[in-house]
């Protein structure tokens, strides 16, 4: 049930070597993922990477809302709460 | 190195104003409140929703500076009304007439590389800046460790360590601050632009070897019961459960002994002031005015120990977290839960809570709700009007009727807030963009007396000071409409009242005041309520508070027996119109007249807080309109379908 390289949903999911491009709101499992940019150049996307969301960096999924909404991720050795809707416009690559 | 004279300070300003500047979480409460101790006082910057914190410091050598802590910010790129403030101080390099001395700039340790990118934005802007380094106990407790003096290097500006406030570290920082022309400033600024950023934060963080701290043990595994889907969950309402009874009823007995108090005063004020409206202008208006404020003070207190030792533990971010995807349905965000709550008690508590919001849209929106919330001064309206609605004994299967409609409306009140807090966050500045939610988790830490002992004693001053005014105002003018024009005994034996009989006084006094008069003449935009003059004198009056109804009422109504009101007011019947000689406490009208005192704003000390946190006369102005208006239409909807059921 892998779909490397398919543009539609994605659910990232570490499998053995191969890179997938992902949002951060996709992340399936606490293991770190690297940052490779935003899905859009504005203010938000900005306020993401000054909290700590910058492209080289390591952030893991670490825990869900009961509601699965919203996320807590650890970056940088800090803990952010974003909503879905923020995490997914963040790009990982696992 | 004084001996270069003064630093250029713009002739008349005294006392130099240092700024503290960090994001959230970053220890700048305390630090602040390690510097200015209770000399702190509050207020709004203009305009905007903000609070605004400063006080004063003396430093080595005796001579006054004024800090101001700034609202905690990620970045000088501002997106929200609290972010522009920061940015306008900084790059305006003053704040009201004061030039910004220097700035104290605070850097997480266990955050380090975030916290270089609020410095680098700070030091493209030219002022003398220090650095102020906390959690450094935290960094090494979570393994990760760090070279001061080479940070020092790295960044160009002097780094002073401050863990919780220490007085060694603060001492330091106040040394430094009275030789600012000393600050060491870096050769060239740090880059602005992402990438260049990026390579400057790794190139300082290898420069002052620096190694991040792991992940916090401790608080994991607090957080994997805490936030647990099911445990988290049943022990988040648990917590908000007692937090909400220690509001209600540990603050009751305390309540009690304030209205005891000023009541027994008020009996002394009239025992021995001779002249009859002087002592009835001391004892119903000044000391009632006095313990109608006061008796809020034990809610406030309490509720601000609570939130700030949930807050200093760190458990109000983990509420948030909990409840945000319930408050995401009313467009607001996890935050905004304890201020609603708080409201059940008593709304001024919850709209001073507001300030736990980091957006100024969310906290009016929050504001315009909170009212609506079923507050502890409704109770005694609620009682009376459900007694004299449905019979004690009236039962449904296992539940008293009483009882059920207490609770549908509470459960109105509730719903309401949550639906105008989402219209408000709707047509408020639609045309800014939307804020992201963002909120960091703190690690668990044990909560500072001092800082719990300025927060509770910062709420209770702010209070006291800018309330007292206004509602000792409304109360002495609520006594004059209801005692106006005085009579003296010959006008009563002349209207043939027994002058010793003070029921009978009281009632013909009331009877042809002002207030009547005004009861008389908005009686037809109240008619289609079904309230008679009477019922609008006793609305009049709630205003002071919503708990004044009853005793209103009761005067109004002269009841031949003051212990039983409910028994007089049934037979009350309307004196003129239409329905001259039917009773006025129709069910259809008691039904209105619970649903109008569900929504009416009928409490003055809420405006004046609302005056107060927001800084503008406006969103009292536009609450008391909207939730008058709302109370209006409710009521007759419900005096139709009533009317239509019985």
């Amino acid at each position: 049930m892998t779909h490397a390289g398919h543009p539609g949903k994605r659910q990232c999911v570490a499998a053995g070597g191969e890179t997938r491009t992902c949002s951060l709101a996709e992340l399936g499992c606490a293991c770190p993922a690297k940052i490779i940019g935003f899905t859009s150049d504005d203010q938000i996307s900005k306020r993401l990477f000054d909290l700590g969301f910058a492209p080289g960096q390591l952030a893991a999924l670490i825990r869900k809302a009961p509601m699965r909404d919203p996320l807590v991720f650890n970056i940088g050795g800090a803990q952010i709460v974003l909503r879905k809707r923020e995490a997914s416009r963040i790009l990982v690559e696992q | 190195m004084s001996r270069h004279a003064e630093p250029p300070t713009r002739a008349g300003a005294a006392t130099q104003r240092f700024a503290l500047v960090g994001s959230p979480n970053a220890g700048k409460t305390t630090l602040f409140n390690s510097l200015t101790g209770l000399r702190a006082k509050t207020g709004n910057y203009p305009g905007v929703t903000v609070s605004r914190y400063e006080g004063s410091h003396t430093i080595e050598g005796g001579s006054q500076v004024t800090i101001e802590d700034l609202p905690g910010t990620y970045s000088l790129d501002p997106i929200s009304p609290d972010e522009q403030v920061v940015a306008g101080v900084l790059q305006a390099g003053a704040s009201g007439d004061e030039p910004v001395g220097g700035l104290v700039v605070l850097l997480d340790a266990t955050n380090l590389r975030r916290s270089l990118g609020l410095l680098a934005q700070v030091q493209q802007l030219h002022h003398p800046v220090v650095v102020v380094l906390t959690f450094t106990d935290e960094l090494m407790r979570r393994g990760g460790s760090l070279d001061i003096d080479a940070l020092s290097r790295a960044v160009g500006v002097k780094v002073i360590p401050v863990v919780a406030g220490d007085k060694r570290g603060v001492a330091s920082l106040s040394k430094a601050m009275g030789d600012v022309s000393s600050w060491p400033r870096p050769m060239v600024p740090p880059p602005s632009d992402p990438a260049g950023l990026a390579d400057w934060s790794t190139s300082v963080l290898d420069g002052a070897s620096f190694r991040a701290p792991g992940s916090d043990k401790r608080t994991s595994r607090i957080d994997g019961v805490l936030l647990h889907p099911v445990w988290g969950t049943i022990i988040f309402f648990a917590t908000m459960m007692a937090f909400f009874q220690v509001i209600f009823t540990v603050a009751a007995p305390m309540q009690d002994g304030i209205e005891t108090f000023f009541s027994w005063l008020g009996a002394v004020a009239r025992a021995t002031i001779p002249i009859a409206w002087l002592s009835s202008l001391v004892a119903d208006a000044l000391l009632a005015g006095v313990g109608g404020v006061l008796v809020f003070l034990p809610q406030i207190a309490l509720l601000f120990l609570l939130i700030s030792l949930l807050e200093g533990s760190g458990y109000l971010a983990r509420a948030a977290f909990l409840m945000d995807r319930v408050m995401g349905w009313a467009g607001l965000e996890g935050r905004a839960f304890v201020a609603l709550l708080s409201s059940m008690a008593c709304a001024i508590p919850g709209i001073m809570a507001t300030r736990t919001l980091p957006s100024a849209k969310d906290r009016i929106a929050t504001m315009m709700g909170a009212p609506l919330m079923t507050c502890s001064a409704r109770l005694p309206v609620y009682v009376l009007l459900i007694g004299m609605l449905v019979p004690a004994e009236l039962r449904l299967g296992p539940i008293g009727a009483q009882g059920a409609i207490m609770f549908g409306l509470y459960l109105l009140g509730a719903v309401s807030a949550m639906l105008s807090a989402w219209f408000f966050k709707k047509i408020i500045g639609r045309s800014g963009i939307g804020l992201p939610f963002y909120m960091e988790m703190p690690s668990y830490r044990l909560p500072r007396p001092r800082t719990i002992l300025v927060s509770v004693w910062d709420a209770a001053k702010s209070f006291l000071k800018k309330v007292t005014s206004i509602i000792m105002l409304t109360t002495i003018i609520l006594w004059g409409l209801l005692n106006f024009p005085l009579r003296s005994d010959a006008d009563l034996q002349e209207a043939g009242i027994e002058v010793r009989d003070e029921v009978a006084v009281q009632s013909y006094v009331i009877d042809n005041s002002v207030a009547a008069d005004i009861g008389r003449a908005v009686s037809p935009v109240f008619e289609p309520l079904g309230f008679d003059w009477r019922i609008n004198v006793g609305v009049l009056s709630s205003l002071a508070a919503r708990e004044v109804f009853v005793s209103t009422l009761g005067q109004v109504a002269a009841a031949q027996n003051p212990e039983d009101p409910v028994a007089a007011l049934q037979s009350m019947t309307h004196t003129d119109g239409p329905d001259v000689d039917q009773p006025v406490f129709t069910p259809s009208t008691v039904a209105a007249l619970l649903v109008f005192f569900v929504y009416a704003l009928q409490c003055m000390s809420t405006l004046g807080v609302m005056r107060r946190e927001t800084g503008t006369w406006k969103w009292p102005v536009i609450a008391f309109v909207y939730m008058g208006g709302l109370a209006w239409v409710m009521a007759w909807c419900a005096k139709l379908v009533v009317g239509a059921i019985l």
